[in-house]
């Protein structure tokens, strides 16, 4: 990265406190996503019979649950989990929709309208029971968590890229490219397919909530992934019987981990959008 | 004989803007004068400051911008240092603008008609049964054909050169005094070009109206303005009557500028290119903003700008002009 | 004189929807209309017109960037006007007839260096070579168009309007074309910077041996390069001769009127300027048999109405569309 880059960076980072704050959580989560197991106090899947279902504690901060597991271990231990669902569903709906919006932009015809009818197949079904579907049909994995994530996002990114390419089919560095000698497909995979990917980046990191809070809820009702594995989705499922009786840290923590995980992507996408458009820069 | 007051005085005028890579001096003093009825042009290149210039006298500048110094002197009141209240009483009445981009200056969903009338009801004290018609005149005054039909278009209905005289009728609705047209036909084809800035000089002759023309061309300014106000990077460095300018410029800058306007009569080796490019306008500058790439340079020439009396009404910015 | 490229009788129409049409019903915008003419080696050709003239489309078919729907077009003696758009980069003469854009920031990738900008048609159609060869054919065309090294290596968001014309200048001259195109190369550009960048294109065509056609709306800025001048209305010719012949004695009633409207330092007022009336007429489905601009002429007799005026000799190679001239 170019220096110019790097100052750009630091600017838009140090601009908004919010960008700054978003960013913070963010590297704080990756660090807990990627430590986790080494950071954690205990072993997340060690049941201790002797101090089932405490309250947060010195030695327990957030508690332990019903199989005497410390809390704390089990959402940082989960982060990972529900960072990789996240990120990898993202990154497949983003790779597959743009390449197919791009396409549909750029060639129309029978191409878009292919493109544009499984869109809105898809947008038709209420989403989460729509992978709630394909999660039952294909059975219980992260893979097929990820892969149901991935479906039902792609229409946005399909629709995006075939906005973007569309516009960009007639400028002037497209028109030139092919008096150079590109060939149509070096057209849309050189010129315009690059510079249809900023606009999607911040649709991306928004996306990265919603992926989340989807393999949660997919947990929840008990498709996807499946206890005694950590995750989110699974720990707040768990915890949610024991709320009645008092013992309200097993939910909650979990929960709190969700919210923040959520909410630091929903900040990010601003920060990115400025980090990216190059018409922001001086 | 006394001469009349002029209209609109601008004195010293310097305006700054703050950006992440510094304050960036677009206007350093600027100073000229309108008088009642007069067309005054100013010309300039991109980033010599004529549109800021021209925003700074509405009092519409970019929240980013700051008016460091000076005064703008409208029919005896300092616009400066005007409340916003008193100012969104004038602008419309009695001062008004035109823009460069005229489908993009009108509301894309509100009907040409009522965006007249919206102007009509705030300044012009027309009662709302009269409104429609008065409307309708003045899309007919701008030599609209059927504006009784085309007070319903939206504006992406209409040509750019519709558009344009639909901002005209807009701006001349409460018949303002002053209308600041800033490049208002940049962008149409030569003969709407020619059609609008005609009508532009029937209408301000008509309604004895002044007129501040804000251009990069030219002959433009030639043909329609009696002053010529020619500013560089953010200084005024010749102000003259039209035929003068022309006959003899006296400011090196004014003259290239002059000699690299293509016309005819002027082969491609006559054209004079002007070396260099503008100064930064955010670092430390030199006291003419011209002189790192004037060829008339003297060590003199880093001495505070002098502003030099050539003539009755002309003046130049230079410690050797031509 | 040898003659480079040939357009004969090339039209383009576009299918349009109509509101208010009966089902099934066709219409087409004729964009271009019946065109003809021939540049020859060395020649700049200029070719004026305003807005909805059908310059910027019949631009595109004479480089291949789009199919014509009539007539032929030779370049070299070779038909190149059979060869669909979408497959003419695999042709010889795609190297041939190249183009610089209007807008200097549309018409560079944002994400290429200046670098690439000018590598890219050497890559796609040049020579093959090493690394250290295309570095150092990119910096010859950098110097050639005066273009600072330095800068090879920038964005285009860091490079002013003049420098970004530059670049595309060097795309454009990389690969040595016989027949450039300009559209509109100086419009978008100041006017101290103009007069740099019209020098250079000067320059280039005498020392790359080239022939232009120089799209502008700016009849100012045609008089200074051009030797010959096409002046188009609503898809059709409707003048063409010397420039000399064309700015000092037009024949036709839309040039007049033109040439009447281009503001002029020195000119003695507008009283002389010849007033259109009206809008022009609409490109949609027009008639065959009534003159383009019968409507907003200030002349027009009946004859205009029922028979299409074409181009008509007044003397050697001065050609008007009118009855009247």
């Amino acid at each position: 990265m170019t220096a110019a880059a790097l100052r750009h960076a630091r600017y838009v980072v140090t601009e908004n406190p919010i960008t700054l704050v978003a960013f913070s959580m963010l590297l704080m989560l990756l660090l807990v996503a990627l430590l986790g197991p080494a950071l954690a106090p205990y072993d997340p899947l060690k049941s201790d019979t002797a101090s089932t279902l405490k309250p947060p504690s010195a030695r327990h901060w957030f508690g332990t649950d019903q199989l005497g597991r410390d809390m704390l271990s089990r959402v940082m231990v989960a982060t990972r989990l529900d960072m990789v669902i996240a990120f990898s569903a993202v990154a497949l709906s983003f790779a597959a929709g743009s390449l197919a919006g791009a396409c549909a932009g750029v060639f129309g015809g029978w191409t878009e309208r292919i493109v544009s009818r499984i869109s809105d197949t898809i947008m038709a079904f209420p989403l989460f029971v729509l992978a709630m579907g394909i999660v039952a049909a294909l059975g219980n994995s992260v893979f097929n968590v990820i892969l149901a994530t991935a479906i039902i996002n792609l229409p946005f990114y399909a629709r995006m890229a075939r906005a973007e390419s569309n516009v960009r089919r007639e400028a002037g560095f497209v028109e030139a490219a092919r008096l150079s000698g590109n060939g149509t497909m070096r057209v849309l995979a050189v010129h315009i397919y690059p510079n249809c990917l900023p606009p999607m980046m911040v649709q991306a990191s928004l996306n990265l909530g919603w992926a989340m809070l989807n393999a949660a809820g997919l947990a929840f009702i008990g498709l996807g992934v499946r206890p005694p594995t950590p995750e989110w989705g699974i720990l707040v499922a768990e915890g949610a019987s024991f709320i009645l009786s008092g013992e309200w840290w097993i939910a909650l923590f979990p929960g709190l981990a969700l919210m923040l995980a959520v909410f630091c992507f929903n900040l990010m996408g601003d920060g990115l959008r400025d980090l990216i458009d190059p018409r922001r820069r001086t | 004989m006394t001469v009349a007051a002029p209209l609109l005085s601008v004195e010293n005028l310097s305006v700054e803007f703050r950006t992440r890579d510094g304050l960036v001096k677009a206007l350093d003093r600027v100073s000229f004068d309108i008088r009642r009825g007069e067309t005054v042009g100013v010309v300039g290149e991109s980033g010599s400051g004529k549109s800021v210039t021209a925003f700074a006298i509405m009092r519409i500048l970019d929240p980013a911008a700051r008016i460091a110094g000076g005064r703008v002197a409208f029919d005896g009141v300092d616009l400066v240092a005007a409340r916003e209240s008193e100012l969104e009483a004038r602008r419309g009445r009695d001062l008004s603008m035109i823009f460069q981009n005229p489908r993009t200056a009108l509301n894309p969903i509100r009907q040409v008609g009522r965006q007249i009338g919206d102007v009509l009801l705030r300044h012009g004290g027309v009662k709302r049964g009269e409104v429609r018609s008065r409307a309708v005149e003045l899309l007919a005054q701008v030599q609209i054909p059927d504006p009784e039909r085309r007070y319903w278009a939206y504006p992406f209905e209409l040509s750019g050169g519709m558009c344009q005289r639909v901002m005209i009728a807009l701006a001349l609705a409460c018949g303002p005094a002053l209308l600041v047209a800033d490049e208002p036909t940049t962008g149409l084809d030569v003969t709407t070009q020619a059609a609008i800035m005609d009508l532009i000089d029937e209408l301000a002759r008509a309604k004895q109206m002044a007129t501040l023309l804000i251009t990069h061309d030219l002959g433009l300014a030639a043909l329609h303005c009696e002053r010529i106000v020619v500013m560089h990077a953010g200084h005024v460095v010749e102000s003259a009557p039209t035929a003068e300018l022309f006959a003899s410029p006296r400011h090196p800058y004014a003259a290239k500028l002059i000699a690299a306007t293509p016309g005819p009569g002027v082969s491609l080796d006559e054209l004079a290119a002007i070396p260099g490019g503008l100064p930064d306008l955010r670092g430390e500058l030199p006291a003419c903003r011209y002189s790192r790439r004037c060829e008339r340079y003297a060590p003199f020439c880093d001495e505070p700008l002098p502003l030099q009396e050539m003539g009755p009404r002309h003046t130049v910015a230079c410690w050797k002009p031509l | 004189m040898d003659t480079l490229l040939e357009v004969a009788s090339v039209s383009k129409r576009f299918p349009v929807a109509v509101k208010g049409a009966p089902r099934g019903s066709e219409h087409f915008l004729q964009a271009v209309d019946d065109v003809s003419f021939s540049i020859g080696r060395g020649e700049c050709v200029g070719l004026v017109g305003e807005s909805g003239c059908g310059k910027s489309t019949l631009v595109k078919l004479i480089t291949r960037l789009s199919d014509t729907s009539d007539g032929r077009i030779w370049f070299d003696g070779h038909d190149i006007g059979t060869v669909p758009a979408d497959r003419f980069a695999r042709m010889p003469q795609r190297a041939l007839i190249q183009m610089v854009f209007q807008d200097p920031t549309d018409s560079l990738n944002p994400r290429f260096t200046a670098f690439d900008t000018i590598a890219d048609p050497i890559r796609r159609l040049g020579p093959r070579g090493g690394a250290g060869e295309m570095t150092e054919r990119v910096n010859a065309l950098a110097d050639m168009v005066g273009l600072p090294r330095e800068l090879l290596g920038r964005y285009p968001h860091q490079l002013s309007g003049g420098q970004k014309q530059r670049v595309g200048i060097a795309r454009a001259v990389a690969l040595e074309p016989r027949l450039l195109v300009l559209d509109e190369p100086t419009s978008a550009l100041d006017v101290s910077v103009q007069a740099v960048i019209l020098k250079l294109l000067e320059r280039l065509r005498r020392r790359l041996s080239m022939s232009y056609l120089f799209v502008s709306h700016d009849l100012n800025v045609v008089r200074l390069l051009a030797d010959r001048v096409l002046v188009m209305y609503l898809g059709r010719i409707v003048e063409m001769g010397t420039v000399n012949e064309v700015f000092e004695r037009p024949r036709h009633p839309y040039t007049r009127a033109l040439l009447s409207c281009v503001p002029e330092p020195g000119a003695a007022g507008t009283g002389g300027r010849i007033r259109l009336s009206g809008e022009p007429r609409s490109p949609i489905d027009p008639d065959p048999n009534v003159c383009r601009f019968y409507g907003r002429c200030p002349h027009g007799v009946e004859r205009c109405a029922r028979e299409m005026p074409l181009l008509r000799s007044f003397g050697g190679a001065h050609l008007s569309a009118c009855h009247l001239a």
